[in-house]
């Protein structure tokens, strides 16, 4: 679904990404975890096409990534609604040339739990309502893979929970791929296929955990814990300067 | 008396309110009536004031009329028809100069505030003639235009034009990246960017563009019916000067206040409807129980 070789991005001197390999197989889901400022982000706006001027290749089921394209969805850390307009309208906001059936953002609208409230304004809603109208917003035309940039980081422990759980059911029924950004262990070891650990200086991939636990996953489970424990003892070693 | 004891967020938070607590007891009903007339209570106030100096003669009735003796003569002028006249002409002037400043900066803005070329093109010789002085105009559009009603209109659409202009660019340069970046992940085109989401985005700041042209509006009026006009509020202002009539002049400006007010309030209504999903402060009141 997506191969990234050898990406390279800098901001003047500032090497964001410095050779990062990648490859995500169709209906994987695949979490990138790693310390702040190590370009986690600027790889997922790249691949959201948001980005260029970067080095390497980027392929997208074949196609290389130049701007945007519909087979993409993406959901950022804010829900970023226009506020000006509904969560109905905002759920067709990406597929108003398609003139979507109002039945059909209905039905978008009542998957994330937001079905009662069609009529109501951003402003009404709250943090984690905003998100899961972000997330119908982003599956609404139907992408083949969702990149999701910390997209529960800003929501509480039981919200964060509910949410990953409502991603997991929108992407397994139709097989999308997800390719997620995060901070959170814990919420990379519960959705992901794959958590690969990215380092900094020079950002490159410094370990790759496959989680070979069927869904739906127990985060007090032992086995949870112990891959827990390796990406953590990573990330630990990737901080302390002795690690370099 | 209650009057006096109402504060001023009273009115914002009846508006507020609305409808929504109709069902309140009598005496919060009464309470939220009379605190819709607070705004009235300071006019008023000073009219009863100035009514009760000049009845005690202790304001000359040459300089100051009293309040009635100026409500008189605006009666005289509606029978006779003249009021309607100079209200009409002055209205008129108001709409169209407005029109014309409006309809010329709000796309210029857009272009100037959407393109950084187009910026560097325009922005510049436009802050250039936004330093002088609009009355600097008069004189030249005088030996331009005769001094007819093009000259007026020109003037007033001068003064118009640089409020909108300004505050439809900053509007539009203040638009969250974060919202513009959901329109290139749709792959919107430049013209749906700017209409689905850009304008929109502005659109507060643009509305408060507009409240302030039209201000600017009225202020050009007047000049440019205090140099030359055979008609208008201005005109009564010059008239009321040459023929010693204060109360004429006096009736002109409270003319100007109420129709200011009234045209300024249109504009504001309009902003609430445009407005409604705005989340933002309100205005702190510290009678909000709710």
């Amino acid at each position: 679904m997506l191969q990234i070789k050898a990406l390279g991005k800098r901001y003047g001197d500032f090497a964001a990404l410095a050779g990062v390999t990648l490859s995500v197989a169709p209906g994987e889901i695949v979490s990138l975890v790693g310390p702040s400022g190590c370009g986690k982000s600027t790889l997922l706006r790249i691949v959201a096409g948001l980005d260029r001027g970067f080095t390497g290749s980027v392929t997208l089921a074949g196609r290389p990534v130049t701007s945007p394209s519909p087979e993409v969805g993406v959901v950022f850390q804010e829900p970023r609604l226009m506020p000006w307009l509904t969560v109905a309208e905002n759920i067709a906001f990406g597929v108003e040339g398609l003139a979507p059936s109002a039945t059909k953002v209905a039905d978008a609208a009542r998957q994330v739990g937001l079905g009662d409230f069609l009529t109501a304004y951003p402003r009404q809603l709250s943090g984690g309502m905003a998100q899961r109208c972000a997330i119908a917003r982003a599956l609404m035309p139907k992408p083949g893979i969702l990149l999701l940039d910390e997209p529960f980081s800003a929501l509480d422990a039981f919200t964060r929970m509910n949410l990953q759980d409502l991603v997991l059911r929108l992407t397994q029924q139709d097989g999308v791929t997800l390719l997620l950004v995060t901070h959170d262990v814990d919420e990379a070891l519960y959705l992901s296929d794959r958590v690969l650990v990215l380092g900094c200086a020079p950002s490159q991939v410094q370990e790759e955990v496959t989680v070979d636990l069927p869904h739906p996953r127990d985060r007090r489970d032992g086995r949870f814990a112990a891959l827990r424990t390796r990406v953590l003892t990573t990330l630990i070693d990737l901080q302390t300067p002795t690690a370099s | 008396m209650s009057d006096e004891r109402i504060t001023v967020g009273a009115r914002e938070r009846a508006a507020l309110i609305g409808e929504a607590d109709g069902e309140r007891r009598p005496a919060t009903q009464l309470w939220k009536r009379l605190s819709r007339l607070d705004a009235w209570a300071l006019p008023v106030a000073a009219l009863a004031v100035w009514e009760v100096l000049s009845r005690l003669g202790l304001i000359s009735p040459f300089l100051m009329p009293a309040p009635s003796t100026i409500l008189g003569t605006l009666s005289d002028l509606a029978a006779s028809g003249t009021l309607m006249q100079h209200l009409q002409a002055s209205l008129v002037r108001v709409t169209i100069g407005f029109l014309l400043g409006t309809l010329l900066a709000l796309p210029l803005a857009t272009l100037v505030g959407l393109s950084r070329p187009v910026e560097r093109l325009l922005d510049p010789t436009i802050q250039a003639l936004r330093s002088i002085p609009s009355l600097a105009w008069v004189p030249l559009l005088l030996l331009w235009m005769g001094i007819d009603e093009a000259p007026k209109l020109t003037l007033i659409a001068i003064g118009a034009f640089f409020p909108i202009y300004m505050n439809a660019v900053a509007g539009i340069r203040g638009v969250d990246r974060k919202l513009v970046e959901i329109g290139q992940v749709y792959r919107f085109s430049p013209l749906k960017l700017a209409r689905r989401i850009i304008i929109p985005a502005a659109l507060p700041s643009l509305l408060t563009g507009l409240r302030l042209g039209l201000g600017m509006s009225w202020l050009y009026l007047v000049a440019a019916e205090l140099i030359a006009a055979t008609r208008g509020i201005g005109y009564m202002l010059s008239d009321g000067r040459e023929t010693s009539r204060p109360d004429i002049v006096l009736g002109a400006i409270l003319l100007l206040a109420a129709l200011g007010k009234l045209s300024d309030g249109l504009l504001k209504w309009l902003e609430g409807r445009l407005l409604r999903w705005r989340d933002s402060f309100t205005g702190g009141d510290a009678n909000a129980s709710d």
